[in-house]
């Protein structure tokens, strides 16, 4: 007889694809109301999701489950279990939503299908205990995701953008086959659990090239990763996808861009072997971080804007690997996933809503946006400047002092502090830039909640490092891969702080002054907002190459003759 | 055998292997034949079915040809396998860069085909048994095949662009197209996918670029061209000015049942890689 949480892995996978099949068979008899069918199968998922959960915590430890064949293979360890509770809640919520949504929509069995399908892609590629299993659902992944955005087939521009994603994803998916194929010649297994301790067997293997095994492996995991997660350069699918429903951007933006941040921590036992590969993820997620970032500001569009804040998040997300906090990027991913979903989800109320009353309500944000008055501030801006670097420092400081003393030692425990100062410092300084007749109040509110969050974030951050990744060792093992020499680490960290504390200094008085720097320096002001307007021509560029590599693949083939 | 006169004797073994899994140019020849119209009824050679036919028992032959080549040149025959590895790997992304461009069903399978056989070329130089890959990646084009057949059939032509949003008035036919164009671009779990998968796995051991680089590229360009296919048949909006006639459960259960039925040779590929 099948073990307990055998039947729970297959089971919450095959629901999925039963629904989807259900759900076509019964739509001529059933009309709307196989959303039923659909919703109940979600439902289901998700409890048996939670109890897989449930029952990985009671037991610990990891158990490899097969159907006699080489592949299919189900791994149930505390990522895969945590990743399927997220994925089935998600889909819970985006079916749930969808119902009504998709109301009248002509090709309302097919949504329901295809949603079906994804999710039970994702559970087999989140749950997948051998590498041809991953691939395949890494793979499937994004050709369900080119069919749900082409929700309108009638549309050009859906059609465009869909296949601008599918084409993403599949440039991701070739690193993949590619480190796939290497761990298969050097290790001769698929199964995940023997390629982890072949690894950690023989650390020293080298591969393409004479390269080190471990670290071409760490790179190719990472190409597949950027594509999935919108990394920088290969981002532009994201932000351009809004033509698909609501619910699909919802789903994507809250589950499927997560699969980069899976895929990382799935091969972390491979990380954990490399020397450098783990600060190119820091690079490129910084990059995305900040790109997102910036581009999100320069939206009109709410939905194109959500999806410029998810590349940034997914930009975070990345960094986090790349300095060796990996389940924090977890945890990340996860809280990312749920306040995305709704902001989502909710986006279609709120443009409703502006249609019928434009009206922004009045008050201090009103004042500072529409009307431009900004009341000058009772404080001088040196002592204003002095509580925005000190107060989120001491939060972040504090907070992390709190939770775990050591961590100082960790040079990536020190980015993402400083990550947090800046956050923090940029809310308050937005507190000094709005004015207002409460000050202290509002002040006094940010750095309250500030400090909830960060410290909810170290709190369960630590909680995931002790559910993830319980030995200690390894944890350290992961942070000291990314780590680079200390002493150049320290005087690069005390630039860093000294710059950023002189920009503060710098903004807060030439706002004070009333000569903002977008006034003094207009022309490159100018020159960047131009850019970011094009988005870096990054998606331009593509377009360009496409049309360039159509053209003479139709040279060519007329100077052959077609034959 | 081996030797310098085994590797002589091997060489037209392999060139006429170049025909049957393809490689340009002797590739011309393949992509004539598949491109050619019936001109009257008794041109048997010329209709689908026995294209179709001819299209699966070349990569038999092509194996075989192979087979009896490895044999003439011994162990010493590495660096010729490995000349006509990196010849079938040029053809591979030959092929697949000019179907990007192609709008033609048949010159859309035939240049498909080429690129894919082809490929098998890159696991032959390094000891992938030819014929499971071979017979995977050419079966995959077949459910294609007969679907463009029967876009001839009904509008006189089989090409993109000229009859879009099939989705909306051929709903049948359309989903099944879409399968049969995921099948023949190596989209799990097509045997094609399983092929590719297959040549990666055994083809790294002896030379990781020679085989990641063709093999990569080469499945990047048919998912674009894939894609190009769809667009320009399944989506967009339909003609008002066209008759459709959807496809009748007959049909649709005979070009599902061999979907599945190649999936399940997509199945026993796997076993064979694993």
């Amino acid at each position: 007889m099948a073990p307990f949480a055998a039947v729970l892995a297959y089971g919450l996978v095959l629901a999925m694809f039963c629904s989807a099949l259900a759900v076509r068979i019964s739509a001529a008899r059933l009309g709307e109301g196989v959303a039923r069918i659909s919703v109940a199968a979600s439902a289901l998922t998700f409890a048996l999701a939670v109890a897989l959960f449930a029952w990985r915590l009671g037991q610990g430890g990891t158990e490899l489950y097969g159907v006699g064949l080489g592949l299919f293979t189900l791994y149930v360890d505390a990522l895969s279990t945590l990743m399927a509770v997220l994925v089935s809640a998600v889909g819970l919520v985006v079916h749930v939503f969808s119902v009504r949504y998709m109301q009248d929509d002509p090709a309302y069995t097919r949504f329901f299908v295809l949603l079906d399908a994804i999710i039970g892609v994702i559970l087999l590629m989140v749950l997948a205990g051998d590498l041809l299993t991953l691939l395949l659902g890494w793979h499937l992944l994004g050709v369900c995701l080119y069919f749900l955005l082409n929700h309108d087939m009638r549309r050009p521009a859906a059609n465009r953008y869909a296949f601008w994603t599918l084409f993403t994803h599949r440039v991701g998916d070739l690193p993949l086959l590619a480190a796939i194929a290497l761990i298969y010649h050097a290790y001769g297994t698929l199964s995940l659990p023997a390629v982890f301790e072949a690894v950690a067997a023989a650390p020293d293997e080298t591969a393409l090239l004479g390269l080190p095994l471990a670290e071409t492996i760490g790179f190719l995991i990472l190409l597949a990763a950027f594509a999935k997660s919108a990394q920088f350069p290969l981002h532009t699918w994201l932000p351009y996808t809004m033509d698909g429903p609501t619910p699909v951007s919802a789903l994507m933006h809250a589950g499927i861009v997560n699969a980069g941040g899976f895929l990382i921590n799935r091969f972390a036992p491979v990380f954990v072997e490399t020397q450098s590969v783990l600060l190119l993820a820091f690079a490129v997620g910084l990059i995305t971080t900040i790109m997102g970032s910036l581009m999100m500001l320069m939206q009109s569009d709410i939905k194109k804007a959500l999806g410029y804040s998810t590349m940034g998040q997914m930009g975070y997300m990345v960094m986090e690997c790349g300095l060796g906090a990996f389940s924090l990027a977890i945890y990340h991913l996860i809280a990312h996933g749920v306040f995305k979903a709704t902001l989502f989800l909710g986006s279609g109320a709120i443009i409703g809503n502006a249609r019928k009353d434009p009206n922004i309500p009045e008050g201090e944000i009103y004042k500072f946006m529409v009307e431009r008055k900004v009341p000058y501030p009772p404080l001088s801006w040196v002592v204003f400047a002095a509580i925005t670097i000190t107060v989120p420092l001491l939060i972040v400081f504090g907070a992390h002092q709190l939770v775990d003393e050591g961590f100082l030692h960790h040079q990536g425990a020190l980015i993402l502090l400083l990550f947090g100062w800046i956050t923090g410092a940029q809310t308050l300084f937005f507190v000094y830039k709005i004015g207002g007749e409460r000050p202290f109040t509002v002040l006094l509110y940010v750095a309250l909640s500030f400090a909830a969050v960060i410290l909810t974030y170290v709190i369960v951050g630590h909680a995931f490092d002790a559910l993830l990744y319980p030995d200690p060792a390894f944890r350290e093992a992961l942070y000291r891969a990314a780590s680079v020499n200390a002493t150049t680490f320290a005087l690069v960290l005390v630039l860093l702080i000294v710059l950023i504390s002189a920009g503060w200094l710098v903004v807060f008085r030439s706002e004070a002054a009333q000569e903002p720097l977008t006034r003094r320096f207009r022309e490159l002001h100018l020159r960047l907002y131009a850019l970011l307007s094009r988005e870096f021509y990054v998606a331009d560029f593509y377009s360009r190459l496409g049309e360039q590599l159509l053209t003479a693949s139709r040279r060519l083939n007329a100077w052959l003759r077609w034959v | 055998m081996g030797g310098l006169l085994g590797m002589m004797l091997a060489l037209p073994f392999f060139v006429l292997a170049g025909l049957c899994l393809p490689l340009f140019p002797l590739s011309i020849g393949i992509n004539r034949f598949i491109q050619h119209l019936p001109k009257h009824a008794a041109d048997r050679l010329a209709q689908p079915q026995a294209k179709a036919l001819v299209l699966l028992v070349l990569p038999l032959l092509g194996a075989m040809l192979i087979g009896v080549g490895s044999w003439l040149a011994g162990d010493g025959g590495g660096w010729l396998l490995n000349a006509f590895a990196f010849w079938g790997g040029l053809t591979s992304l030959l092929y697949a860069f000019r179907l990007l461009s192609a709008r033609d069903g048949q010159i859309w399978v035939g240049q498909l085909y080429t690129s894919a056989l082809a490929l098998v070329w890159v696991g032959v130089a390094h000891d992938v048994p030819p014929l499971l890959p071979a017979l995977g990646l050419a079966a995959s084009l077949l459910p294609l095949w007969f679907l463009l057949d029967g876009l001839t059939q009904r509008f006189g032509i089989a090409r993109t662009g000229l009859y879009p949003g099939l989705a909306l008035r051929m709903p049948r036919f359309a989903a099944l197209f879409i399968v049969a164009v995921l099948v023949a671009v190596a989209v799990p779990f097509s045997p094609a996918f399983f092929a590719v998968a297959d040549l990666a796995f055994g083809g790294i051991g002896a030379n990781e670029l020679l085989t990641l680089v063709p093999l990569s590229l080469a499945w990047l360009l048919w998912t674009w061209a894939g894609i190009n296919l769809l667009a320009g048949i399944v989506f967009g909006e339909p003609r008002a000015d066209l008759d459709y006639v959807d496809l009748d459960r007959r049909d649709v259960l005979m070009h599902g049942g061999g979907m599945v039925l190649l999936a399940l040779f997509g199945l026993v590929l796997v076993e064979g890689i694993l």
